[in-house]
């Protein structure tokens, strides 16, 4: 049984016209100049501006101690996808699991700002708490990896910015967000090195 | 390879194409902007992660696993992690990601599972977990390396990310009564507490 047999071929248009100018590519194959269109990937929402974020935050010893509350506030006009989350260990000694975690609230802790990805964006409307004293009111868990009592270890680079589908990345609305929690007591004297990359979106 | 256009009509009354408008080689030129679409009509994305799972020193242990019994809606499997920490010293182990052709008997999460996106569909999917030796293996998908043994070692096993392929047709899909599930090959131990996520959406 033969494969697919797959014929280069083109589609001839009409002749130029006066109008707007379609950039493509031109190149000649089989003694055809042919033409690819250029295209520029856009995104289903009306994109506001990129974000991160990276904190080294001390841990603790108390159960279900959330290292860092991130927060879509009612009103903030403005829809969240998370692009990447990535967790290192330095200073580990207790193992653990680390979970992200669906909140639907801001925990009590120190404020932090985002870090503009280009100065030219507006500023971000996401709410952020590290070393939380109140803890966020959780959801369901949407990520989770173990955690040993190695001292330094690259737990998990939780890309998502290639998915081909944005379908696929996890959305914040407004009244909307996550934390990064230990499962179990930690130590004080750990560090857990977060990042969270997102993009930010009208919600019209 | 050379830079080029293709001039069209003049602009008429209708609907507008959004482009990106450039100056190249001294000609204004536009680049049509798009958004990637599904082939398939995706009605909810989802994920799941389990507790510290501990198995018992047996082969083919399922430790994790997700099931479609939907006669309507399919699954297709966006993403799996599975990382372990050893609680004590733990053999070396080969972690298969395998197809089911029956259901497991384990310990029922499904009411686990979060939305991606708030708005979504409640899901249609079963995960269990601990499941011991129950269910129908169907064929191998992928196998991982568990190499990280000493006592408070852990590891993360495998990021199958099917999230990212330009073709849809390479990602996994789970039909009516079809499922899949992380297993280990060997015995092993006792010693391992296995955490795993799963993503996926529903069409």
């Amino acid at each position: 049984m033969g494969g697919i047999l797959i014929v280069e071929s083109y589609i001839q248009l009409p002749a130029d016209g006066a109008g707007k100018k379609v950039r493509t590519i031109q190149k000649i194959i089989a003694a055809n100049p042919v033409q690819i269109e250029q295209q520029v990937a856009d995104s289903l929402l009306n994109f506001q501006g990129a974000y991160t974020i990276c904190l080294r935050i001390a841990g603790s010893a108390s159960v279900g101690y959330q290292f860092l509350s991130f927060y879509n506030a009612a009103g903030s006009e403005r829809i969240l996808k998370i692009k990447g989350i990535k967790l290192m260990v330095d200073i580990g000694s207790v193992a653990n699991q680390v979970l992200v975690t669906r909140t639907t609230s801001l925990g009590t802790g120190t404020s932090e700002t985002a870090v503009k990805k280009n100065s030219a964006y507006s500023a971000s409307v996401a709410s952020i708490s590290s070393v939380l004293t109140v803890n966020a009111a959780l959801d369901k868990d949407v990520v989770g990896i173990a955690k040993g009592t190695t001292a330094t270890l690259r737990l998990l680079d939780y890309v998502n910015w290639d998915a081909i589908l944005e379908r696929d990345q996890l959305v914040l609305r407004e009244g909307e967000g996550i934390v990064v929690q230990q499962l179990s007591a930690g130590a004080t004297t750990e560090f857990l090195s977060i990042t969270v990359e997102w993009e930010e979106y009208t919600t019209s | 390879m050379a830079e080029s256009y293709i001039q069209l009509p003049a602009d008429a009354a209708g609907k507008k194409v959004r482009t990106i408008q450039k100056t190249i080689l001294a000609q204004t030129v536009q680049s049509q902007m798009h958004v990637r679409d599904s082939r398939r009509d995706i009605l909810g994305s989802y994920a799941v992660v389990t507790p510290e799972i501990t198995t018992t020193a047996v082969t083919n242990y399922r430790i994790a696993s997700i099931w479609n019994s939907n006669a309507t809606k399919k699954i297709v499997i966006k993403r799996v992690i599975v990382s372990n920490r050893c609680a004590a010293a733990s053999a070396v182990n080969v972690l298969q990601l395998r197809f089911l052709t029956a259901d497991v008997t384990g310990t029922d999460i499904s009411a686990n599972i979060a939305k991606k996106d708030s708005t979504d569909p409640a899901s249609i999917a079963t995960v269990k977990r601990t499941a011991a030796q129950t269910g129908t293996l169907g064929g191998v998908i992928a196998a991982y390396a568990k190499v990280t043994t000493a006592s408070g070692s852990s590891e993360l096993i495998c990021d199958y990310n099917m999230a990212n392929q330009s073709v849809e047709e390479d990602e996994i899909i789970l039909n009516q009564n079809e499922g899949l599930v992380v297993t280990k090959l060997l015995a092993g131990d006792v010693d391992d507490r296995f955490t795993v996520t799963f993503e996926w959406g529903e069409y």
